[in-house]
């Protein structure tokens, strides 16, 4: 490991780490709201939609989620390797790539996990 | 400033900054200047290592407070059909209890330990605003020793804890008990977010050069992530408290169901609060759990960026579990799934961490001191309460335990073995920084015996009888129901635990002394705390190369208190710390931090008397003291921002750097960009609350008026009413130079400004008056004049501080160099205009799409 090349942007670096963790919250909003919409808004009592928008939306929702945190994954773990393969890398750089790595996988875990609602029996 | 232009790692193998001698009467002037005042003038200290032993005291007092009301409530309910208790009584105590456990005692404690603990920790000489600390400390301590005493003058709230309404509006709950709370805790959320401003500005920008991300204390992870938890987690609480209140006081309906509102709004504000709230208790004990095991097993961490991975990920799902608390209300089944989802996967991250400490356990050699005793406890019953925390998690289970004491059993094993176990430890493991010795092991050993049988006594039968079906909150129960062995064996448990208590509290009263100045490593740890400290902190500023540099560098403390490394002395002859850059702690400033003030004791005790007045109903006097507040506030800014001016200093090493530099990458930028997000958030909770509003009522109208909105044009016009205010300002600070003719320009800006955000506001208002909604009539008008009485609130605001700028422009005291006011109700009013034209957006527009 050797020199620290340049200072890192702040606001950069907290959103790569968090990344996985803002692609969960945003899939979680997507499908609780829609959730509140089609039950609580009473729209399938009022036949406007039917239950499945709320499976398809979950569905649809966790796929982007899964192939946006695939790519944050893809990103981190590269760039680690391209470190290694080089060795001119800086250790924070190594921390930076393998939490923001390690967030996305758990986060990848918590849609999955989350999205499994939407096999459930249909119901408000 | 020269740090970056060259190799940073050559930096790491350079000689240490500064060479033997030091110049004769540098240590004096360092001492002097950080020096306690002495007699009455003592209520002026701002230095946190005497700020965050009081704070802890007074937490530690509030534990006390609130642990007699426990007792007394076992003690009503340790034989059927008790009488030492009545009914209503009894309700008041468990509101006080949970009341002050959680809000006076949970929260503010792990502030308090913050404020102690982390410029030890970052080799910083204090937190970034130390009067905001004694501030929040103060305004907390007055404010929650009046909030207590209501218990004696029969005026204590007594609808829970959580306080849901319709039971605690206005119809049920008539008189003031209801108004203390919601008013009472507003000093509570004060006080937070102070903190949690100290917290990031601490955290990310005083640490020592060389600690690097990667090289943070865990603890300052936890902490940085609580208060992230606090910035989006204690919003959603103040509109829920200024919703209920405006309900009490005016009878605006948010809550009740027949006039468009929905008392489920409550609690989703509510749990949106209180269940990030459970993690802004556990996290910060964690992170202290992870701080003492690698020393108590004198052995590193292991999995320190699998623990950093748990940090985050519990932050993070922390926020969508809240409506595990509302399984039993109604709500659809659909969204119920996804909580209960949600619930299990965030004990995921719980278990990383859990398993890095049995690893560090299993790695070192386990050295078996009182703290040692209490985290052992820690893991035993805190793994109990997460394991009955994924069985509450599953719905239909929970609806067969919701309101028994099978959740009460649950959430004391999380909170207490969570919480107050590692808390215990904490003081028996950093008391030696506060008193230069430890405290009792005998008497610390007595105590965890008492405290871990006490406790397991007290709270394990309660799951026993939760199951057996006896509901929470009753305050006496018929014989013959089974419940009475399990009741008498709690009521005994609670005795032992209290006495277990009681032995704590003598050992820090016989062995607890402040003494300014240590030199202490009893356990031999590895982390920065441990240096020589003094009211200063560490003499000099150490350069990190590694996460435990004691362990790695043993001569570390002599070099630090020779003052080799970074600023050993006073640079600029006042109190002052080094400020790095967030990522890799690179020198960028010197901060100028203020000395010992009246200001902080005064606006605390303004604040909490003003909440007061407030909930008595005294205009008057609370208009009085709001005045005051505002006064002393204003007069403690105006001595901020002074020392821009001062010419580039040495730190040592060659290094030299500026002095309280302005824009993006100073403090003050940094602290009106989280004040920023909480006041995004609060709005955002408002935004919310409107649309949960519309979606609880599908077959009302949307406006619910015969009237129509207000014409396009005028939500046009609004919104470049908005735009154009922004534009003025933005215009004016590029003139701000620090002569006659830049304070004509600002002058004047500040007048078109307010003049355009005025006319914004009152177009606003009339808008919204279109359609002919009072706020008193619907759940609709009730919530849209929330939202827009919110933005003349920052009219107010925003005008004294523009004001402020500007009388410091004709003072001769903002320049290119000292514009940090200016800076800061720049950025704030932008932030307002684009606030304004969401309102507009939700106000005007939505409706005519929904």
């Amino acid at each position: 490991m050797s020199s620290d090349p340049q200072p890192r942007p702040f606001a950069r670096t907290a959103l790569y780490l968090t990344g996985g963790l803002l692609i969960w919250a945003v899939n979680f909003l997507i499908t609780y709201t829609s959730a509140a919409l089609v039950c609580a808004r009473a729209t399938v009592a009022r036949g406007a939609v039917g239950m499945e928008s709320i499976s398809t939306t979950t569905l649809v929702s966790c796929a982007v989620a899964l192939l946006a945190n695939a790519a944050l994954i893809w990103h981190a773990s590269s760039r680690y390797r391209a470190r290694v393969r080089d060795g001119n890398g800086w250790r924070t750089d190594d921390f930076i790539d393998s939490v923001a790595g390690a967030v996305a996988v758990l986060s990848s875990v918590a849609v999955v996990w989350t999205s499994f609602v939407a096999g459930l029996p249909a119901g408000c | 400033m020269d740090f970056g232009e060259r190799d940073y790692a050559e930096r790491e193998r350079e000689p240490l900054p500064n060479a033997l001698p030091r110049p004769p009467g540098e240590l004096r002037q360092l001492e002097k200047v950080w020096e306690v005042p002495r007699g009455i003038r003592f209520l002026k200290v701002v230095n946190n290592n005497y700020i965050g032993v009081f704070y802890v005291g007074t937490a530690l007092l509030f534990l006390v407070l609130a642990g007699i009301l426990a007792l007394l409530m076992r003690t009503q309910l340790a034989v059927p059909e008790n009488g030492l208790l009545q009914q209503a009584m009894y309700n008041r105590v468990f509101t006080m209890h949970g009341t002050v456990m959680m809000f006076l005692f949970a929260i503010p404690v792990v502030e308090a330990m913050s404020v102690y603990l982390l410029p030890a920790m970052l080799a910083a000489r204090d937190l970034p605003f130390p009067r905001l600390s004694a501030f929040a400390f103060w305004a907390y301590s007055i404010g929650g020793l009046i909030f207590f005493s209501t218990i004696f003058f029969g005026v204590s709230p007594d609808g829970g804890w959580f306080m849901y309404p319709p039971l605690t509006s206005y119809k049920y709950s008539p008189g003031i008990s209801a108004d203390f709370w919601l008013l009472g805790i507003g000093f509570i959320e004060i006080s937070a977010i102070a903190g949690a401003i100290e917290l990031v500005v601490g955290i990310l920008r005083t640490r020592p050069p060389g600690m690097t991300l990667d090289r943070m204390p865990i603890y300052a992870w936890a902490m940085l992530m609580i208060a992230v938890m606090i910035i989006f987690g204690f919003p959603p609480v103040i509109v829920g408290t200024l919703l209920l209140e405006l309900e009490r006081a005016f009878q605006w309906p948010f809550f009740i169901a027949e006039q468009g509102g929905d008392p489920l709004l409550w609690q989703h504000l509510f749990w949106l609060f209180g269940h990030p709230e459970v993690y802004i208790i556990f996290l910060p004990a964690a992170g202290m759990v992870s701080m003492m095991l690698p020393t108590l097993a004198q052995t590193p961490l292991v999995g320190y960026r699998w623990i950093v991975l748990a940090i985050l990920g519990t932050t993070a799902l922390s926020f969508g579990l809240w409506a595990h608390h509302m399984f039993a209300t109604g709500m659809p089944h659909a969204s119920s799934a996804y909580f209960s989802a949600a619930s299990m996967a965030v004990s995921i991250p719980t278990a990383i961490q859990v398993f890095a400490w049995i690893v560090t356990l299993y790695r070192g050699s386990l050295q078996f001191r009182v703290s040692t005793w209490f985290l052992l406890g820690f893991f035993f019953i805190f793994v109990l309460g997460g394991l009955t925390g994924v069985m509450v998690a599953v719905i239909p289970f929970d609806w067969q335990v919701h309101d028994t004491y099978f959740v009460v059993a649950h959430f004391h094993y999380v909170l207490i073995g969570g919480m107050v176990f590692p808390l215990m430890a904490a003081l028996y493991y950093w008391a030696p920084t506060v008193s230069g010795k430890p405290l009792s092991e005998r008497l610390g050993r007595w105590a965890f015996w008492l405290m871990f049988i006490g406790f397991n006594l007290a709270f394990f039968p309660m799951h026993i009888s939760g199951l057996l079906g006896m509901p929470r909150r009753v305050y006496t129960y018929a014989g013959g129901l089974g419940w009475e062995w399990w009741n008498l064996l709690s009521t005994a448990g609670a005795y032992v635990l209290a006495s277990g208590f009681a032995v704590v509290a003598l050992d820090l009263v016989l062995h607890l002394r402040i003494v300014g100045k240590v030199r202490v490593n009893p356990w031999n740890a590895g982390t920065l705390e441990w240096l020589p400290l003094d009211n200063f902190a560490a003499r000099s500023i150490p350069r990190i190369s590694s996460r435990d540099p004691l362990w790695d560098n043993p001569s570390l403390g002599d070099e630090v208190e020779e003052g080799r490394h970074y600023l050993p002395g006073t640079a600029t002859g006042q109190r002052e710390t080094l400020v790095t850059s967030p990522v890799e702690a690179r020198p960028e400033y010197l901060m100028v931090m203020p000395s010992a003030s009246w200001y902080p004791i005064l606006a605390g005790a303004g604040t909490a008397l003003f909440f007061l007045m407030l909930t008595l109903k005294q205009a008057l006097p609370a208009i009085v003291l709001a005045l005051f507040t505002i006064i002393t506030v204003l007069r403690w800014a105006w001595s901020t921002d002074r020392f821009g001016t001062h010419p580039p200093v040495d730190i040592g090493g060659g290094i030299r750097l500026p002095v309280s530099i302005g824009g993006p990458r100073s403090h003050a930028w940094w602290a009106t960009i989280v004040l920023i997000l909480v006041d995004a958030t609060i709005f955002a909770c408002l935004v919310f609350s409107y649309f949960y509003i519309w979606t609880t009522n599908p077959e009302t109208p949307w406006p619910p008026s015969a009237d129509p909105l207000a014409p396009l044009s005028w939500a046009g016009a609004i919104a470049v009413a908005w735009i154009l205010s922004s534009v003025v300002l933005q215009w004016a600070g590029g003139r701000v130079e620090g002569t006659r003719a830049s304070s004509v320009i600002l002058t004047l800006a500040t007048l078109a400004t307010l003049l355009l955000g005025t006319g914004a506001v009152v177009g606003s208002i009339a808008a919204a008056g279109h359609v002919g909604i009072g706020p008193g009539e619907h759940a609709y008008g009730a919530i849209v004049y929330t939202i827009l009485a919110y933005q003349v609130f920052h009219l107010v605001v925003l005008a004294f501080m523009l004001v402020f700028a500007t009388v410091r422009s004709w003072a001769g005291l903002l320049d290119r160099a000292r514009r940090m006011p200016f800076d800061s109700a720049r950025l704030l009013w932008h932030y307002m205009a684009i606030q304004g034209l969401v309102s507009v957006a939700v106000i005007q527009i939505s409706p005519r799409l929904l």
